[in-house]
């Protein structure tokens, strides 16, 4: 008997630990052939170990059968299934693409849907032709799905079309997934469609701003960014991260943007609620933009005995980003007293 | 004033979670989120939920598998859980309910209709 | 450089999270940080943006998620490590095992110290184990404590240890368990010896196959240094090392869940623990 049909009779027995061998065997002998008697166990199987096992098998196996047997499967009823070859056929990688090709021409929306699920992996220019596919599907989630993917790729390259989504799109959730994909992708031309779109963003519903804050963060100028600090005054507490993240963005490439003298006071919301301490951090952090101030720094030097060891922690990154003179003494002096032992270490380096 | 009904989002999508996650907080829900099934168990057993939103199709541990061990567990067999799948065939919902889902909404789904049937099922 | 901000940082964590399963707690974000923007700094890379993008999306072998991973995780090994995991062991785990066997009849106890390095962990379970269960010597019990490190394993068998590996001792179980001698310590002979250390690579399939019928294994903070593939390997044999209603413990920010869907999650009071049932 070769090896090979011992591993696949194994693969019926009664122990489960002996079918998980089984299947395990199978795989490290890497051949073809071991491909069906895999897939065929996989239905009946009932234990998740020796279903994991024959996953693992799966991937193991380099031949082409394996990419084919890993495609009928996507079309099994069992989610388990389904979604384990999913994660199978990303592991190989841009081979896999030829053979999806396939499924987008002649799968249902299901089958498209996971066909772009395999694709999140990859580099977006081995699947140049199912994206072009993909964004003109007749199912949303197709479309979402392949924006999603390819905004996270940062493949420039259908930049246009998901503007052309932005603009025509009327479901909420693929007018957020194409902002989201700008944020990688986009340019001026995309900020520009952004304020066509929405000339009006803090009158939008929390899901779509915070996906325009993102956007504006990536891609916004200096006049956007007052109007995104007042946010902080105007919108919900659950907003904040995504505000302050707005504002770090546009401070990154415009450093002069924030001479506002309402920021203080603005920043002061998030500093100052402490239930949420990693806001306060980012709100002190923040506060770094316009810390050459008199009164910043001095609130910042209060900022060093908060009850809040975040709001701490960034007064000093914060600080010793100023470089006054005086400073060593005044944070040396503070260490005397600190029970934080990060907050410690950061006074002291 | 009730305090504030605390929902589990469950989906292998980050964009989805957030885009989720902020309808239901601004419709006042306080929200927390996880990646599939095998995190969304942790996060259940860490402290209490009021309504579990799951996706199906995820890698690691699926929707159904995730409900039904939620289901296995004496101590959540009332707690509402929410489908939300792409998938719309009657046969996926059928297995939603055998395996113990209160409901089963197909995604991309508006966001007033998704909060409506969260407050109905709360009540 | 621009500073890594919080969302990027989250972003991070996600990815580090979902790959890896390793969780990381938000008070320690600023130590993070510092190490996540040293490591830029050391790949050239300016932008935090292009460092998740690389992390996330450009990093097939998962190489640079791995650096970023041992970057962010301590490796110091000493006695009664993550304490409140060994307090789940002790209280709940441990006293469940032995009753079902005893139940049972059945009088041995078998755990598995994977990854044992000097043997501060499996010294550490041979102290808990005689104080949940004083009967441990008249059972047959068994602590393999395995590495594959040969010179590690010589250090570990010697029992031998300086003031900074015992410092979390607690007072009473160092009076009953451990020995001064100058400036190190010495574990007593009647709890070494419930002790057995093997030489075994957790790569080695085979070496694997052969580990059975085990009630407890403990792999803490050692899969952090594998590769996805491997890592999910190791995990699953060890589910075929365990018997059914037995436990495995990885580190305290490590998720066996993560890895494998074959256990089983269960909660005792404020513990998360994973079971194969």
């Amino acid at each position: 008997m070769s090896d090979l049909s011992e591993f696949v009779a194994k693969l019926e027995a009664a122990d489960e630990t002996e079918r998980v061998y089984a299947a395990e065997d199978i795989g490290y002998l890497n051949a073809a052939e071991g491909v069906a008697p895999l897939v065929a166990r996989l239905d009946q199987e009932p234990s998740r170990a020796v279903r994991d096992a024959i996953f693992q098998a799966l991937t193991r196996i380099e031949a082409d059968a394996a990419v084919e047997g890993c495609i009928r499967l996507l079309a099994s009823d069992d989610p388990q299934i389904r979604n384990q070859v999913v994660e199978i056929l990303r592991h190989k990688g841009a081979a896999v693409v030829p053979f999806l090709e396939t499924v987008m021409r002649e799968g249902d929306k299901d089958l498209r849907k996971l066909t772009l699920d395999v694709l999140s992996g990859l580099p977006a220019v081995s699947a140049n032709a199912i994206y072009q596919a993909a964004l003109s599907d007749p199912d949303p989630n197709v479309i979402i799905t392949a924006v999603e993917n390819l905004g996270r790729a940062r493949a420039h390259r259908f930049k246009g079309r998901i503007e052309e989504l932005l603009l025509a799109a009327s479901h909420p959730m693929l007018i957020g997934a194409c902002l989201e994909a700008l944020v990688g992708i986009g340019d001026e031309d995309s900020l520009a469609i952004l304020r066509r779109r929405f000339p009006d963003f803090s009158m939008l519903p929390d899901f779509f701003l915070v996906s325009c804050l993102k956007a504006i963060g990536a891609l916004g100028t200096e006049r956007d960014f007052a109007a995104v600090a007042a946010l902080l005054a105007e919108r919900g507490t659950q907003l904040r991260p995504a505000i302050l993240s707005a504002l770090v963005g546009i401070h990154a490439r415009h450093c002069g943007a924030a001479h506002d003298d309402n920021l203080l006071p603005l920043l002061r919301l998030a500093i100052d609620d402490l239930s949420a301490p990693l806001c306060s951090y980012q709100a002190v952090r923040a506060l770094g933009f316009i810390s050459s101030r008199d009164d910043v720094y001095a609130f910042l030097i209060g900022c060093l005995t908060s009850p809040e060891r975040l709001v701490r922690l960034a007064s000093i990154e914060c600080l010793r980003e100023t470089k006054r003179p005086e400073l060593d003494e005044v944070l040396a002096a503070r260490a005397l007293s600190e029970t934080d032992e990060d907050v410690r270490q950061a006074l002291r380096s | 004033m009730d305090a504030k009904k605390t929902i589990l989002i469950v989906d292998d999508s980050e964009f989805v979670r957030s885009y989720h996650s902020y309808i239901l907080e601004q419709a006042d829900f306080h929200v927390i989120t996880a990646v599939d099934g095998s995190d969304g168990l942790e996060k259940l057993y860490s402290r209490p939920f009021d309504l579990v939103l799951t996706d199906i199709n995820m890698s690691n541990m699926d929707g159904y598998e995730f409900i039904r061990r939620i289901r296995d567990d004496a101590r959540y067999s009332l707690l509402p859980i929410i489908i939300v799948s792409t998938e719309s065939e009657g046969k996926d919902k059928t297995k939603g309910f055998e395996v113990g889902a209160n409901l089963y909404i197909v995604k991309p789904c508006a966001p007033e209709m998704m909060v409506e049937n969260i407050r109905m099922i709360l009540q | 450089m621009s500073e890594i901000s919080v969302e990027q940082f989250k972003r991070l964590s996600q990815h580090i999270y979902q790959k890896l399963g390793l969780h990381f707690d938000e008070k320690k974000i600023y130590f993070l940080k510092k190490r996540v923007e040293k490591r830029m700094a050391a790949l050239q890379i300016a932008e935090p943006e292009d460092d998740v993008f690389m992390v996330g999306y450009a990093d097939p072998l998962g190489l640079e998620m791995q650096e970023l991973a041992n970057l962010v995780t301590t490796n110091e090994t000493y006695m009664f490590r993550e304490y409140e995991q060994l307090q789940a062991f002790a209280n709940h785990c441990l006293p469940e095992v032995l009753s079902t066997k005893l139940a049972r009849d059945d009088r041995s106890l078998r755990i598995w110290s994977a990854g044992c390095s000097s043997g501060e962990e499996p010294y550490t379970l041979a102290m808990i184990v005689q104080e949940v269960f004083p009967q441990a010597h008249s059972w047959k019990c068994q602590i393999i404590a395995t590495d594959i490190d040969e010179n590690v394993l010589h250090r570990a068998c010697e029992a031998r240890y300086g003031e900074r590996a015992v410092a979390e001792v607690p007072e009473e179980y160092r009076k009953k368990h451990l020995v001064e001698d100058g400036e190190e310590w010495l574990v007593r002979e009647k709890t070494a010896a419930l002790v057995e250390f093997r030489h075994l690579n957790l790569n080695d399939r085979m070496a694997m196959r052969a580990m059975r019928g085990f009630d407890f294994i403990f792999c803490r903070n050692v899969l952090i240094y594998f590769d996805d593939q491997s890592r999910k390997a190791v995990v699953d044999h060890f589910y075929n090392a365990l018997n059914r209603g037995s436990y495995i413990f990885l580190g305290h920010s490590e998720s066996v869940g993560r890895i494998s869907t074959a256990f089983k999650l269960k909660r005792f009071e404020d513990h998360l623990v994973y079971i194969k049932e």
